[in-house]
């Protein structure tokens, strides 16, 4: 999509944005790094204009592949270009509780069974940070929601840390997970999403804590959430260089502060309704916001974290179906590293649990409309057609078994095909047959176990932090 | 009995003809009636991959394998085999009806009836309502099967049963119908005895109707 001049001249309009309008970085240490590299520093604004020199230097700096280890040994996400990890949506303060039909704040308890089945359903390749446990103390909301993850799955999972008081927690509670009982900085078993403020903000405490995770070699996604027209030009264009200078700017500070660091590229953005004031996430601009900007992410050489499956929709119907499905494949298409959008309606507003199983339903088919047409003499079949002949089938032939078996044709689960009168015959909803997954899966289904005496360490780390923090 | 036949009936399951003929072959060798074989080993076989389908654990052509396994099996068996005991299901005469020339539907409901076990009789495409009943007649059908696609060809499933009756074979012969257009309440109306929605569906409706 994106040509070679197109790319430079973002690239060039980027570059020309954080030199000259600069950003404003809370974080004292941000700008004694950057001042120390080069940067123009003004301590009273705390607006940093970075040269385009050490943009450039903190783009060859950071890792090309980057590994996204599991707990379970099993599961890791080496992020390389080849493969694309899905996730979760998140961040969902609310759940649409699937049990008794009621919208209410999400707990604890949601997040941990919408990792549950992660862990059980083969489309996810990580955890998102989907849900957050509002029943906990709201200081150490994230620091219980990474706890949570990783007891509810063997994935790697990827959660949200935005105050740097909560890292050696944080660090504890993974490295209880973690197989040797130590955090291990070679195999992260969690990373961190971190948001600039748009536009062009970097708030100190959540700054602070990325630096010293990325010190600690935890993986730092930056995510942008500029919205066009409000906190970003209202032009797809000027969101675009937007975004992407904001993204650089966090990435600038965290390759000064710990070189070679593991960093994950976010290719979305988003725009602000006009006319219901209310956040964007899905439509026409955010499909172009994901695949120039998965693009430009790919085109430094950044393993790139995008979106699709979510949706602006309440309830599920035909704008949730469309908005997340082309979303979906769009975003594998463009080969993204991280997919992540599974489990949510309204924005990302609030969890759906059965809508995860119609996702992974999705997430199947797009993986197999990536893998495209196999063109060779066996997949043609010229020899099976000769012994068919006109006028036979194929349907006997041991060839289409065989092929069948292979996964030539993808095989559906939650969605349905069959006569209508089958159907007729026992008309359950499709959101009826994905409720019945969920709670299969949540009666039968149990995450690979933590090593002993892990789960009291974990939970003596979150105490310990609430105590700290009040 | 059911342990001394289970290679074989693993063998109809896995759709390995080579395997089945050579596993029949023994059986004989040792002893085994004809009859034995069948119900001790290929019908059943045939009602595990039947289950198979209709859960959805394995694919169609699948199922046609196995069929075609046990109709090579059936045709060892079948001179010696008495009267009567060639699985015990009777025959089938299958058809597209006339001015219809869609027949894939109605070859893997044939195949599948055959690897349930009936004997079945396939006349093609475009067969009017005579060619039914004269087929009906020579090959002693327990079940006339007809087949459509177009929805201007299906009142010639009406015009068939009318033959049918005409010749005073009604009562001796049980009427299936299928195909994209049929539905239940068309082959009530039409008075068929069984409909299938899929071909798993005909099978079943077929057993039943011969039972």
């Amino acid at each position: 999509m994106l040509t070679d001049e197109a790319f430079a001249y973002v690239h060039a309009q980027t570059l020309e944005l954080l030199a000259s309008v600069g950003v404003r970085y809370s974080s004292v240490r941000a700008r004694t790094l950057l001042r120390d590299a080069g940067a123009l520093v003004d301590d009273e604004s705390a607006i940093v204009r970075i040269p385009a020199e050490l943009v450039d230097r903190a783009i060859a700096s950071a890792p090309h592949d980057v590994l996204l280890a599991a707990r379970d040994g099993e599961h890791d996400a080496l992020l390389d270009r080849t493969r694309t990890f899905v996730g979760h949506d998140g961040m969902g303060a609310m759940t649409l509780d699937h049990r008794t039909g009621e919208r209410r704040p999400s707990t604890d308890q949601d997040l941990y069974e919408a990792c549950v089945l992660a862990d059980a359903l083969d489309e996810f390749g990580f955890c998102w940070y989907v849900a957050t446990p509002n029943d906990a103390p709201p200081a150490v909301q994230s620091l219980q929601g990474i706890a949570t993850m990783l007891r509810g799955s063997g994935k790697h999972v990827q959660g949200d840390l935005s105050d740097p008081r909560l890292v050696p927690y944080a660090l504890e509670a993974a490295g209880a997970a973690s197989p040797g009982g130590v955090w291990d900085p070679a195999r992260p078993v969690f990373s961190i999403v971190y948001c600039p403020v748009s536009p062009l903000q970097h708030d100190a405490d959540a700054l602070d804590a990325a630096l010293l995770l990325a010190e600690n070699g935890v993986p730092i996604v930056v995510y942008s959430l500029a919205l066009a027209g409000a906190t970003a030009p209202v032009t797809l264009a000027g969101t675009m260089v937007q975004t992407n200078a904001e993204i650089l700017s966090g990435l600038v500070a965290l390759q000064l502060a710990a070189p070679g660091s593991p960093f994950i590229y976010v290719g979305n953005s988003s725009i602000l309704d006009m006319k219901t004031s209310t956040y964007g996430a899905c439509g026409p601009e955010a499909l172009l916001f994901n695949t120039a900007l998965t693009e430009m992410g790919h085109r430094y050489g950044f393993p790139v974290l995008s979106g699709g499956l979510s949706s602006d929709a309440k309830e599920l119907g035909v704008q949730s179906g469309y908005e997340g499905g082309t979303m979906a494949l769009l975003t594998t298409l463009s080969h993204a590293d991280l997919f992540v959008g599974m489990g949510m309606l309204d924005s990302a507003g609030f969890l759906y649990l059965p809508k995860i199983v119609l996702d992974a339903e999705v997430v199947a088919q797009c993986a197999h409309i990536a893998r495209g047409v196999q063109l060779d003499d066996e997949s043609v079949m010229l020899d099976v057609s000769a012994r068919v002949g006109p006028g036979g089938h194929f349907l006997a032939a041991r060839e289409t078994r065989s092929f069948l078996r292979r996964g030539e044709h993808h095989q559906l689960k939650v969605f349905q095909r069959g006569s209508y009168d089958t159907w007729r015959a026992d008309p359950v909803s499709e959101t009826d047959r994905a409720t019945a997954v969920v709670e299969e899966v949540l009666a039968t289904h149990r995450p690979p176990a933590l090593p002993p005496g892990a789960e009291e360490r974990m939970a003596a780390a979150v105490a310990a932090a609430a105590e700290e923090l009040g | 009995m059911s342990d001394q036949y289970a290679p074989l009936k693993q063998a109809v399951i896995d759709g390995n003809a080579d395997l089945t003929g050579a596993l029949v072959q023994a059986a004989l060798a040792q002893g085994a009636t004809a009859k034995e074989i069948l119900e001790g080993a290929l019908l059943p076989g045939m009602e595990v991959v039947g289950q198979r389908m209709k859960s959805g654990e394995c694919f169609i052509p699948e199922v046609l394998l196995s069929a075609r396994v046990m109709q090579g099996a059936l045709d060892t068996l079948r001179p010696m085999l008495a009267e009567g005991e060639g699985g015990g299901l009777g025959t089938v005469v299958i058809g597209t009806v006339e001015g219809d020339l869609h027949d894939i539907g109605k070859n893997l409901v044939g195949m599948m009836l055959s690897g349930a076990g009936f004997e079945v009789v396939n006349l093609g495409t475009g067969v009017s309502p005579a060619q039914f009943v004269a087929a009906a007649k020579e090959k002693k059908a327990t079940i006339v099967g007809m087949s459509a696609l177009l929805t201007t060809t299906i009142p010639r499933m009406k015009e068939t049963i009318d033959a049918l009756a005409a010749e005073g074979l009604r009562d001796s012969v049980k009427v299936m119908v299928g195909g994209a257009p049929v539905t239940q309440a068309f082959a009530e109306e039409i008075g068929a005895d069984g409909y299938g929605a899929n071909a798993g569906a005909a099978v079943e409706r077929a057993k039943a109707l011969v039972k």
